[in-house]
């Protein structure tokens, strides 16, 4: 008798059909966004190249010289290109469940909800986005082989650029003990979570309608957090620059690392918070579609 | 065995099921009647689990189909009206969606496919409507479910096709399986379904094996005209008319009659089937 | 085959099987369709087949070997063979009778 709540043979088996199910409706979407680094590749490369001789040049077909697309432009283009996956996966992959036929399809497959919420948040916070950074990175470096006046490639120039800012650089070893490297996979996540929360509730129009709701809570949860947390970082600025009362660099560096400390672990309660609020946004919707 | 008891079921302030009391009992091919918009896909929907009853209960085996328990969903397939094409070749979605059904099986499903004369081969997305339904119809019965709920599934077949579901469905269904099936095209599936339940607005006007009905009615194909006929009708070749069957004679059942003459003569009929 | 208005689809399924046993297609001891493949063949749901071969089975003309199936009785002629002269005896000889004297024709003239 198999287990109604969890059974690994069976999660396997839905895994691989929302995998299949995945790269059905947004295959192609995918390999574009891998390719789109390419693609800008080309198209910033000619921008480039237009601009940098003048007409006459140009039309004499005199010796010109491709100008590449620079390391930044290649990273600007990745983050375009994630964006647009980010706002468009989880709709794409998901939002069939809103539709009578696609929905009921789906309800009625025989796996549990945990099996199908597992296999669906493992989708949208890994599958896709490790597909989607390890095929995009893979053509940046096959680009930078071909064509090495471009520059470095995304991968070492990150990696050297942090190497600068946290080997060589000047910024504390205080400071670095305590950032919270995590936080970017956090945030990540939750854009996911967030859009892949407005598929299941939105019917028509999903990514817009979840970005502008997104936009709209951005906003309103920046003005509440700035007001209640602008005089703390304030005072960082201000016991640094005007040491107003007197104390000494230690005393400075000890509140100064305190505030740090609070708005870091401020962030973590906070993105845990948001995502388990998504989290059981998205279980509980799983468990009350009605088609 | 599928229970339901005191059900209600209202799309906003629209109360579609009132009160509904049946039961369904296992091994058997229902036929479920009634006109359109009485709440036929809305029932069926609801013993599939995919809404929830509002007042009463649904039990399916002692469970409650809205759970969604993959030990319920195992045991059940819902073929809806409209089906949704989907971007695999036939025989690769039945391999993909096979694999969550126990007893599924993919000769089945080849041999189901030919007798429809569907190529499985084929993308389904690239399929007629007719094509379409029928590969969901190949693989429903492929999956040899406990409980199976069909709604219209002759909708969109062809004359040729119909037949072919007809030996299909005979053919291809054992006698633990139960099936359900609600259709307005009576004549699709007049000797297939047994027993019979009507649904009116708000009312199981009628749910009664073809043999209770011809013990408890009589229809009669003559021309000379039945006093007292609870329905009578010209058809080509001369009449049929429905009355209460004293006599204890046998006749055939004619569905279409049967169903008029329970709508004109809704609390007669009702008391007639009341079984306690 | 083809199933006419008037009589119960079981019945008309006893009918057909009668005939081919007195036609000598379905002979003693030969296996009959089993309920779900005839059930399949006619398009009929399985019960009105298995009321047929209830039937059948009251009346002697086959018999059930549990686990295998269906088989035609040894003296099943002659049983169906009774049967319908009975049927045509109780039945259509008088709606014979009673229509010839409807059109005021005198079957003396016809018969031999």
């Amino acid at each position: 008798m198999k287990n109604d709540i969890f059974d690994f043979k069976r999660f396997g088996n839905y895994f691989v059909t929302d995998i299949k199910n995945a790269i059905a409706n947004y295959g192609w979407s995918m390999i574009i966004l891998i390719f789109l680094g390419l693609i800008s590749f080309i198209l910033v490369g000619l921008v480039n190249t237009i601009f940098a001789y003048n007409w006459e040049d140009i039309l004499n077909g005199g010796s010109i010289e491709w100008v590449h697309a620079n390391v930044g432009s290649r990273i600007g283009s990745m983050v375009g290109a994630a964006t647009i996956l980010i706002f468009t996966a989880s709709a794409k992959c998901y939002g069939g469940l809103t539709d009578k036929n696609i929905g009921s399809d789906f309800l009625l497959l025989p796996a549990s909800r945990l099996e199908k919420f597992i296999s669906m948040i493992l989708m949208c916070c890994f599958v896709i986005p490790i597909v989607f950074i390890m095929g995009y990175l893979l053509i940046d470096c096959l680009i930078c082989m071909v064509c090495p006046e471009t520059g470095n490639s995304i991968i070492s120039e990150v990696t050297s650029a942090l190497n600068l800012i946290l080997v060589e650089g000047d910024v504390p070893v205080e400071l670095i003990d305590r950032i919270k490297w995590t936080s970017a996979i956090d945030d990540t996540w939750m854009i996911f979570l967030f859009f892949l929360l407005g598929a299941l509730v939105f019917k028509k129009s999903k990514a817009s309608k979840t970005f502008l709701v997104g936009v709209a809570i951005t906003m309103f949860t920046s003005i509440v957090l700035f007001i209640l947390l602008m005089p703390q970082i304030d005072k960082i600025d201000t016991y640094y620059y005007y040491n107003a009362s007197g104390q000494t660099d230690e005393e400075l560096e000890i509140v100064a690392l305190n505030i740090f400390d609070k708005m870091m672990l401020f962030d973590t309660i906070f993105d845990i918070t948001i995502n388990a609020l998504l989290l059981t946004g998205i279980w509980f919707k799983l468990k009350t579609l009605k088609h | 065995m599928i229970k339901i008891e005191d059900l209600s079921f209202s799309y906003g302030n629209y109360e579609v099921l009132k009160g509904i009391s049946f039961k369904m009992e296992e091994g058997k091919i229902y036929g479920l009647l009634g006109e359109n918009g009485v709440g036929k896909t809305t029932l069926l929907t609801l013993i599939a689990g995919l809404k929830a009853p509002q007042i009463g209960s649904i039990l399916v085996d002692g469970k409650k189909p809205y759970d969604r328990q993959p030990s319920f969903l195992e045991n059940i397939f819902y073929l809806p009206d409209v089906v949704a094409p989907v971007r695999y070749k036939a025989i690769d979605f039945a391999k993909d969606r096979g694999k969550f059904w126990s007893k599924f099986s993919l000769d089945r499903f080849n041999q189901i496919m030919q007798l429809l004369e569907n190529d499985p081969q084929r993308r389904m997305d690239k399929m007629s409507l007719g094509q379409l339904k029928k590969t969901y119809i190949s693989f429903a019965l492929a999956c040899n479910c406990k409980y199976l709920i069909m709604d219209e599934p002759t909708n969109g077949l062809d004359i040729p096709s119909k037949a072919q579901f007809r030996k299909a469905l005979t053919k291809f269904t054992s006698e633990d399986s139960t099936i359900l099936i609600s259709t307005h095209q009576v004549r699709d599936l007049e000797n297939i379904i047994d027993p019979i339940i009507i649904l009116d607005k708000q009312d199981v006007l009628l749910n009664a094996s073809i043999q209770e009905i011809t013990e408890k009615l009589y229809f009669d194909y003559s021309t000379e005209v039945v006093p007292d006929a609870l329905y009578a009708e010209m058809i080509p070749g001369g009449a049929i008319q429905v009355r209460v069957n004293e006599e204890g004679l046998e006749s055939k059942v004619n569905i279409e009659a049967l169903f008029n003459a329970v709508h004109l003569h809704k609390d007669v009929v009702k008391n007639m089937f009341n079984k306690k | 085959m083809d199933f006419n208005q008037n009589k119960p689809i079981y019945l008309q399924i006893v009918d057909n099987i009668s005939e081919r046993i007195l036609a000598g297609e379905l002979l003693p001891e030969d296996r009959i369709q089993s309920v779900r493949d005839l059930g399949s063949d006619l398009g009929v749901n399985p019960n009105t087949v298995m009321r047929s071969y209830e039937k059948l089975t009251a009346d002697g003309i086959i018999y059930n070997k549990r686990g295998i199936g269906y088989y035609v009785s040894a003296d099943a002629k002659e049983i169906v063979l009774q049967k319908m002269r009975e049927e045509f005896l109780s039945k259509e000889l008088p709606q014979f009778i009673k229509r010839a004297k409807i059109l005021k024709i005198d079957l003396a003239k016809y018969l031999e």
